[in-house]
């Protein structure tokens, strides 16, 4: 709980909404190429798309935090082209097989 | 400084980013070529339409749908009442032919023995011909010395002719005794036919008991004892249950790549942290094209042409080492990856 309010304090409350949705749904995961939500397949690769995109919003509101973001030189290439790196990182080690 | 270091801090994050993109992307594109891999894919097992290969009323259906069966086990058993009266008059049938083989085979060495007499009355009436031929040459000069009496020679002269008659008569009669004798072979093919249609008949007497061709499942099974079972009609269906396969449509630019032998993992949607292990068995050599079909005797060729086209899809079979029963299912979904 203790944990929770400091990340909360710390994060903006939309990323920390996000990331506390996200552990169910990550818990439910299976390292097959297809993801079972309620009946429904969906690729494995939308999963690490989805894990991405939260990684570079995370890494924003850190760059944020850190009052360092203004320094980041063409934002909108570098947090597509780290959602992406991401994307293919967690692909490879948890659905690469 | 701290700007500096703030800038260079977001440049490295940048760079770092872009690599990792580059890198990462060339990897799994080799990944992806390296172990083909394809969510179209489904299990699948061979199937078994239960027919009887006789007609009748089912009198007992021990099983029930959904019921996992091994083999041999009795499936359903036909009224054998109908059956069981065939077979007695099969065999009775067979009984009364070797009894009338029996007969005949007396009757038929009797006509032997009868030719036989026939054949010993010819060596006799040769004999007889013999005596009167000679009889009549020893006669003849004595006539003409006269010796004896003409009345004599001419008595000796019609036994020689009675005798040649006689010899003629019993040639004739020995060879209609030969030609009497009956052969035994038509009853003895009657014989091998009835025999058949008892074997036939105990055959089908033994089908009435239907009995589980392979380890299954009973599925599709909506009828009860007291059913009237066609020859040849499926009554119900029975999964074969020994073999299971996952048919993985792969596209065409991803079979050269595919050889037989090589492992595969399959994940069954059902269970998905449970991979099973395959072989690639085979490869489909066809798919009905969407073009190249005729119609009322000429090709069919669609005026209309995709720009972009669609790679064809074709099915592999990929054999599961050691299935696990309860995720077993035609038609479950599968995701197929080909390790190599």
């Amino acid at each position: 709980m203790h944990t929770l309010r400091r990340l909360s304090s710390s994060f903006p409350s939309r990323e920390a909404i996000a990331l506390l949705t996200m552990a169910p749904v990550l818990g439910g995961c299976s390292r097959a190429p297809l993801q079972d939500i309620l009946g429904s397949f969906f690729p494995s690769w939308m999963l690490c798309a989805f894990i991405g995109t939260i990684a570079a919003a995370l890494l924003r509101a850190l760059l944020g935090a850190a009052d360092i973001q203004q320094s980041v030189p063409l934002p909108m290439l570098t947090y597509i082209a780290f959602a992406t790196g991401v994307t293919f990182i967690v692909w490879l080690f948890v659905f690469g097989h | 400084m701290h700007a500096l270091f703030s800038r260079i801090g977001g440049i490295s994050i940048l760079i770092l980013s872009l690599a990792a993109c580059a890198i990462g992307g060339f990897l799994v594109l080799e990944r992806l070529h390296s172990r083909p891999r394809t969510e179209d894919a489904y299990l699948a097992a061979n199937i078994v339409h239960m027919a009887p290969e006789i007609s009748g009323r089912i009198v007992s259906l021990p099983i029930h749908d959904n019921e996992r069966v091994v083999r041999g086990q009795i499936l359903f058993v036909i009224d054998p009442e109908p059956y069981t009266y065939r077979v007695q008059k099969a065999r009775a049938q067979v009984q009364t032919i070797q009894a009338q083989i029996d007969i005949q085979t007396r009757q038929v060495e009797s006509q032997v023995s009868h030719a036989g007499a026939e054949a010993s009355s010819v060596t006799g009436a040769r004999a007889r011909l013999a005596l009167a031929r000679a009889t009549q040459a020893r006669l003849a000069p004595l006539e003409k010395q006269g010796f004896v009496t003409r009345e004599a020679l001419d008595q000796a002269r019609t036994e020689t002719s009675t005798a040649e008659a006689n010899l003629a008569s019993a040639q004739h009669a020995a060879q209609a005794a030969r030609q009497a004798v009956r052969s035994v072979a038509p009853l003895r093919a009657d014989l091998a036919s009835a025999q058949a249609v008892l074997r036939e008949a105990e055959r089908d007497l033994r089908l009435t008991t239907v009995r589980a061709p392979c380890d299954g499942i009973v599925t599709d099974m909506t009828i009860a004892a007291g059913e009237y079972a066609t020859t040849g009609k499926p009554l119900f269906t029975l999964v074969d249950d020994e073999a299971w396969w996952a048919i993985a449509n792969f596209r065409e630019t991803q079979l050269p790549g595919l050889s037989i032998g090589q492992k595969v993992k399959v994940f069954a949607m059902a269970r998905p942290d449970r991979p099973i292990t395959g072989t690639l068995e085979s490869i489909n050599a066809g798919v009905l094209p969407d073009e190249g079909v005729s119609a009322n005797g000429l090709p069919k060729v669609p005026r209309s042409l995709n720009w972009v086209r669609i790679a064809q899809r074709f099915p592999v079979r990929i054999r599961l080492d050691d299935p696990p029963t309860d995720l077993m299912r035609i038609g479950a979904t599968v995701v197929v990856v080909v390790m190599r």
